[in-house]
């Protein structure tokens, strides 16, 4: 799926952090004034990471160069946009956004698997057989609801784990 | 002697009503975890971490197994029937699966499927036993320099093996390492990128993060993609053949330790078990020009290698506490949970619990076995549920279990931000697993790098020198350099 110029960018981006974690490594207090072994500075390990992936975004980045990358319209693998923002819009919209403001649980997970199950359905309306409108809404509602309830039930009464 | 009756012991204790229920219903959730694609076993694995942690130590390690046996030997299914792998381990058995159920051969496959599975299985559960003491006795001679390179090996070899491209899988391992020295190190309690806020002192989690990189990635790979329509063929008799058992006795036993072999080997795996034991079948076979074309033997080699490994990526789990492949390192952070601290002390502090996992792993085997015999066609119904329904459930599933284990909201960004990073880099080729081990990883080779320098006093020697970490520091040196072309031919022309 990758291309050799999406692998140039994503090199590039490597050695850009790892430079990142490298410099916050060194920077990091090496706690002299605890009297501690310098062989056990905390930021021994980071730094040797951040080296190492600047080291190795660098072979990527080189690599993706001789194969071609540094040509213009290489272009990066593509992402089907509608479905991925609508999934990542929903699943944001509930976890970050819903959660945790004080709606019960099944209720808040009955909004989000609803709209979610309804969009996708619509989405993929040509793999399945035909539904008509009010029968998909039904039938998409009675899954939400049942999934709400059977994850709030089972969680918290059965595991009793706690639910946000 | 005393091996044995710590294990009579274990299986004894697995005979209670409610144990016996966990395991049914676990390997049948595991089964359901493997029809489904997109759903792995870590994933399922990292759930039920979830909602087990109130449970007794030795129940949960039981839910766990029971998902990790049933999940990697339910991917057959979906793909005997529908060409797609349901985990990553079952792509080697899809090529003669699915070309059997083109010849109307399903049920027989299934059938191939589940005795090639048991056996791999049960062989696998002998080594456990076996292996895992006399491993655990090797490692208490490891000092820091030997877990370094171990762990390292482990990152490395999963780099070079679960991808396509070692370079994109080295990177990241190295993404993982570094993730698990965010929050206070191990040694000086010192906050490491951290930035000030509290939420990060306490680390990234890993179950947290697992969910986001195995479930909310895969979530939005799947609902990024348009629904294909499912063909599911006919079914014909799924009882397992004894025949085809005794026919290819030679290849199972072959199978069995070529998946034992690369469980043990860290960061390998399943999927890794299964693509070697088929290709050492057909390099073997009478019929090689059956493999691809609906070969039983090649079906056969595919399902003992990959639930063979099962018991061998167990092995280094509790006896090393660096786990053989990506669903045995969140099983070892559930043993790590519940209190149980896998690693060379294992054998000495809790023998017990090591013949515990012999025994649950055994009953897992007999679950599949069942479950094989009985419940083919009524599963059969988990691949008609559209996705569009399965991958929402799926998704408050992984909000829920972020979150549980702390009760923490700060978990929940965790799962989105892993799970958006890690959807955008697999997209590019950059495969997942590498993370995990780093992720799980992290903190032995954090501290083994620092202990070994501050006991050598800075000097390297020891860390290429002492017999064992030498051989080990030459396999990670090797798995790096014999990647590149140039050192390759170096290598070659001398030899």
């Amino acid at each position: 799926m990758s291309t050799p110029r999406a692998d140039l960018g994503i090199g590039l981006a490597w050695v850009a952090f790892g430079a990142m974690v490298l410099a916050a490594s060194w920077r990091m207090d090496r706690l002299e004034s605890l009297n501690i072994n310098p062989w056990s500075a905390p930021g021994l390990m980071p730094g040797v990471l951040g080296a190492l992936m600047t080291l190795f975004g660098a072979a990527l980045a080189g690599r993706a160069a001789a194969q071609g990358g540094l040509r213009r319209g290489g272009g990066s693998a593509g992402v089907p946009a509608l479905r991925t923002g609508l999934a990542l819009a929903l699943c944001f919209a509930f976890a970050a956004g819903l959660l945790g403001h004080g709606w019960p649980f099944w209720l808040t997970a009955f909004g989000f698997l609803f709209v979610a199950i309804l969009v996708f359905r619509i989405l993929d309306r040509d793999a399945g057989p035909p539904a008509s409108a009010g029968r998909l809404a039904l039938s998409t509602a009675a899954s939400a609801l049942a999934a709400a309830v059977a994850i709030s039930l089972v969680f918290e009464k059965v595991f009793l784990v706690r639910l946000p | 002697m005393e091996g044995l009756t710590l294990l009579a012991t274990s299986l004894a204790g697995l005979l209670g009503p409610w144990q016996i229920l966990y395991a049914l219903g676990a390997t049948l959730l595991g089964i359901v975890v493997g029809i489904l694609p997109g759903l792995s076993a870590t994933l399922g694995i990292a759930l039920m971490t979830t909602l087990t942690v109130n449970m007794a130590a030795t129940d949960a390690i039981l839910v766990l197994v029971c998902v990790y046996v049933g999940a990697i030997y339910g991917g057959s299914r979906t793909g005997i029937l529908l060409n797609i792998p349901g985990t990553a381990a079952n792509a080697a058995a899809t090529l003669d699966g699915h070309a059997l159920a083109k010849q109307g051969k399903a049920g027989h496959a299934m059938g191939i499927s589940t005795s090639g599975s048991v056996a791999g299985s049960l062989f696998g559960v002998m080594c456990l036993a076996t292996l895992t003491p006399l491993l655990a006795e090797v490692a208490l001679k490891f000092q820091a320099f030997e877990f370094f390179w171990l762990a390292l090996l482990g990152v490395l070899m999963s780099g070079s093996l679960t991808g396509n491209d070692p370079l994109k899988g080295w990177l990241m391992g190295f993404l993982g390492l570094f993730t698990a020295q965010i929050g206070l190190d191990g040694i000086h309690a010192h906050a490491r990128f951290t930035f000030g806020y509290n939420d990060l002192a306490g680390g990234i989690a890993l179950i947290p993060a697992l969910v986001g990189a195995f479930g909310f990635a895969e979530i939005l790979m799947v609902l990024s993609e348009p629904a294909k329509k499912a063909a599911i063929n006919a079914v014909d008799s799924i009882l397992p053949r004894i025949a085809d058992v005794l026919k290819y006795w030679k290849t199972i036993l072959r199978s069995g330790a070529i998946g034992v072999f690369m469980g043990i080997l860290p960061g390998v795996g399943e999927d890794m078990g299964a693509w070697v034991s088929y290709a050492a079948a057909k390099r073997f076979s009478r019929e090689r020009e059956q493999f691809g074309q609906g070969s039983i033997e090649g079906m056969m080699a595919a399902e003992t290698g990959d639930n063979a490994a099962i018991p061998g990526a167990i092995i280094p789990a509790l006896a090393l506490a660096v786990p053989g492949s990506a669903p045995a390192a969140v099983l070892m952070a559930a043993m790590i949970i519940h209190g149980v601290q896998p690693g060379p002390m294992l054998m000495v502090n809790q023998p017990q619990f090591a013949y515990d996992v012999v025994a649950i792993t055994f009953m897992a085997t007999l679950c599949i076995l069942l479950f094989g015999l009985m419940m083919v066609r009524p599963l059969m119904w988990v691949l008609r549920v559209p996705r569009a329904i399965i991958m929402p459930i799926v998704f408050v599933l992984c909000t829920v279990g972020a979150y549980a284990i702390a009760s923490r909201v700060f978990d929940i960004w965790v799962m989105l931000g892993v799970g958006v990073l890690c959807f955008f880099l697999r997209r590019n080729g950059f495969p997942v697993a590498p993370f995990v081990l780093g992720v799980v990883l992290g903190d032995i080779v954090d501290k083994s790098l620092r202990r070994g320098l501050v006991i050598s006093d800075g000097d390297l020697t020891p860390f290429f020198w002492r017999p064992i970490a030498g051989v080990l520091a030459a396999i990670v040196l090797l798995t790096v350099l014999l990647q590149f072309h140039a050192v390759r031919r170096i290598i070659l022309r001398g030899v």
